[in-house]
């Protein structure tokens, strides 16, 4: 499965998350958020520009925007 | 109208009363917690401070089944490991007063995200019950919890409930007078693996806390590992080499941090607790409410939304303020000629009455019918969730000028009242951005100001000046937050949940309002008058006199405005709505539309007024929260950004119109 960086998912993929590679203060939120890796999210609006919102299958369905900053530091990969 | 009561400390410890007991409610944001405090509670509601700071919390008196209780609402957390500065307010709160009951608030349709507190909270070993909300949109959606199940693996009671239809109350009466009754139950926490639980148990019989307290020393043990900073100062002593060795050995068997290995445990633990106890029956299918959300969140036609939203919210300011306004207007005018004949017969009393008059007719004839409106639709903004769909879209826009969306709501609130506005501030995590946030949000017209626009350009002007003034509101903001970008380089990411976008409850929006407006009579109020008392005293011994001409090189020399508006500029900083009723009594005009003032002074008024100097509450605000440098430096640019602004429009309006 080819690794990337949620920035590069598109629209409505569902993908795993692999790594969380922040710095300890947004790793912290993310995991206070329902975050884990190796949750199944699915990129509810990535528009190529601004925050990314994620919807959290492993969760619930809980829905978490991330900033493009720190989703550029967050490795997933697609799932079929 | 919180300025006030932000302004006054108000440090108070809990009373420890051995017949009443403390109940907290606990859960992550917008898990209905103060819906159901609002169910729990009658009327006799009343905000306090948490000593030392001014974050607010709700409480109330109550009886259950015959026992005196007192509720407690303390702000949403999504963790016992506090990140924001609110988030540390609430965490501490529960670890310094004594807590008989914890009511865990749960979002049903999120129970798989929610449970990961519930298992923090369970590690504290206080009574707790927990209560799954919105029981009926879980059902809905296909998630079945069985809460008899839960209750056994955890040791608590769990009910399910609807907090916003008021069902299973009486259930959830029960289970919180069982766990008040001797006869209550104690949580049981999680387990963990074995290289964990193996350094707990040491460190456990070694700690020794500061206060006798109900935690089990277990927790202590745990936060010692996982966020020792937090807890260390409550603790006499404990094993530090333990700790030590701990931190190596899980490295070395787990290869991360411990505050990981935590969360990883925890993580673990609420997921098996949702496989034993939650169901999703029907297939998942994308409810209407999902699909029209989509329309809001993409930035097409998200902004779209935006933009007609905002719009919308001014215009029904407007329409509704000048019908109440209008309305209300008859009845004043009315009790004022009733008085007037006080002014020959009593003329030693006159300017203390005539004060009081300008000063109730000011505050009811125009503030309240423009605060009202706003209150209403910032509530419904707040409930329905629709602030952070603005926050996400607004986001990829901040973070050209150097902020992110987590502070929108925060400048949304600003249009309400800066005070508030600052401390919602305080979600935003890291004190750059904070700082940043509050210069601009001092920027924002809050509903005094608004009022001193809408009032002033209705009675004046006409709502074309009204747009164009905010229009250059909102790029005098923008421009200022990039000059400031240049300074405070370097801006955080946004992590944010978006909540579920729900159906504004018409009591809870009524709720909100009340509780505004309350405030509004009891503080604000007072102070209108009191303002006016003065200014009228000042007026008879011709003080304003002196004021005005003191200030009069600047205002009319630079600005071109008339010297009586320098002294209410000097009200204006007490409350910024003074500025309005005092610039009739300046003129010594009952009616605004009798002003003698041309359209452009009125803009280059208005102009300056919205940006001179953060009211007196603000000053005190920011002067706590940031110090006295950073307040001096906001009032700086407040006074250039004002002055700046006001020569423009003169310069501009003298020029091209």
């Amino acid at each position: 499965m080819v690794v990337m960086f949620l920035t590069e998912a598109n629209n409505e993929k569902i993908v795993k998350i692999v790594s969380i590679d922040t710095g300890k203060g947004a790793k912290q939120r993310l995991i206070a958020l329902g975050l884990h890796p190796n949750d199944l999210i699915q990129i509810v609006s990535n528009p190529g520009f601004g925050p990314i919102l994620i919807k959290n299958i492993s969760k619930n369905d809980a829905r978490i925007a991330i900033g493009r900053g720190i989703a550029q530091k967050i490795k997933v990969e697609y799932v079929n | 109208m919180q300025e006030l009561l932000s302004g006054v400390e108000l440090p108070k410890k809990l009373k420890s009363n051995t017949s009443t007991k403390t109940i907290v409610l606990v859960g992550q944001p917008n898990s209905g917690k103060s819906t159901l405090f609002n169910a729990l509670s009658d009327v006799k509601v009343s905000t306090a401070n948490f000593a030392g700071t001014t974050v607010e919390y709700k409480e109330t008196h109550i009886e259950i089944f015959g026992e005196q209780v007192h509720l407690i609402d303390l702000p949403g957390i999504y963790s016992l490991n506090p990140i924001e500065p609110a988030e540390f307010v609430t965490v501490s709160f529960l670890f310094e007063n004594p807590i008989d009951l914890i009511l865990n608030v749960i979002d049903s349709t999120l129970i798989t995200k929610s449970l990961e507190l519930t298992t923090e909270l369970l590690e504290l070993g206080i009574p707790m019950v927990v209560v799954l909300n919105m029981k009926d949109e879980a059902t809905k959606k296909g998630i079945q919890i069985d809460e008899f199940v839960m209750s056994k693996i955890i040791g608590v009671p769990v009910v399910k409930i609807s907090a916003l239809y008021r069902k299973g109350i009486n259930e959830l009466l029960e289970a919180i007078s069982l766990q008040i009754s001797p006869e209550k139950t104690y949580p049981i926490p999680a387990k963990f693996t074995f290289h964990i639980e193996k350094w707990i148990n040491k460190i456990e019989k070694s700690i020794i806390p500061l206060n006798s307290t109900e935690f089990y020393p277990r927790f202590f043990a745990i936060k010692l590992l996982e966020n020792p900073s937090l807890v260390s100062k409550y603790l006499i002593s404990f094993d530090s080499n333990s700790v030590e060795n701990a931190k190596q050995d899980i490295l070395k068997h787990h290869q991360t941090s411990l505050f990981e290995a935590f969360a990883y445990e925890r993580h673990h633990f609420s997921m098996e607790l949702t496989h034993k106890t939650t169901k999703y029956t029907s297939k998942r299918t994308v409810p209407l409410i999902e699909k029209i959300d989509l329309l809001f969140l993409k930035p097409f036609p998200g902004y779209f939304f935006a933009i007609l939203f905002f719009a919308l919210y001014f215009l029904v300011v407007f329409w509704v303020g000048n019908a109440l306004s209008t309305l209300l207007e008859i009845p004043l005018s009315n009790l004022g000629s009733s008085i007037e004949p006080l002014k020959t017969s009593y003329p030693f009393i006159w300017p203390l009455v005539d004060g009081l008059f300008q000063g109730f007719s000011g505050a009811l004839g125009i503030v309240f019918p423009y605060f009202l409106p706003l209150l209403i639709l910032t509530a419904v903004l707040e409930e329905s969730g629709y602030m952070a769909r603005i926050a996400f879209l607004m986001d990829a826009v901040f973070h050209q000028i150097g902020l992110h969306g987590k502070s929108v709501a925060s400048f949304v609130m600003g249009f309400g009242c800066t005070v508030p506005a600052i401390y919602a501030t305080r979600i935003v995590e890291n004190r750059r951005d904070r700082l940043i946030a509050s210069i601009l949000i001092n920027f924002i017209p809050c509903s005094a100001r608004l009022t001193v626009i809408f009032a002033l350009t209705t009675a004046l002007t006409g709502p074309i000046w009204t747009i164009v003034i905010f229009g250059y509101i909102l790029f005098a903001i923008a421009a200022t937050a990039k000059v400031l970008s240049v300074f405070y380089p370097k801006p955080i990411g946004l992590i944010m949940e978006v909540p579920p976008l729900r159906y504004p409850s018409f009591t809870i929006v009524l709720r909100k309002t009340q509780y505004k407006l309350v405030e509004f009579f009891k503080i604000a109020f007072p102070f209108l008058l009191a303002g006016s008392v003065v200014f009228s005293i000042i007026d008879y011994f011709n003080f304003t006199d002196f004021l005005n001409k003191i200030l009069q090189p600047f205002i009319t020399s630079l600005l071109g405005l008339p010297q009586e508006l320098g002294s209410t500029l000097v009200f204006g900083f007490l409350r910024k709505e003074l500025a309005v009723f005092m610039t009739a009594q300046a003129f010594g005009i009952s009616d605004l539309k009798l002003l003698p003032l041309t359209t452009h002074q009125i803009v280059i008024y208005l102009v300056f007024l919205v940006f001179y100097l953060p009211c007196v509450s603000t000053s005190a605000v920011l002067y706590k929260e940031f110090g006295a440098k950073h307040l001096g430096l906001i009032i700086l640019v407040g006074i250039l950004l004002s002055t700046i602004s006001a020569l423009i429009f003169k310069f501009v309006l003298t020029t091209f119109f």
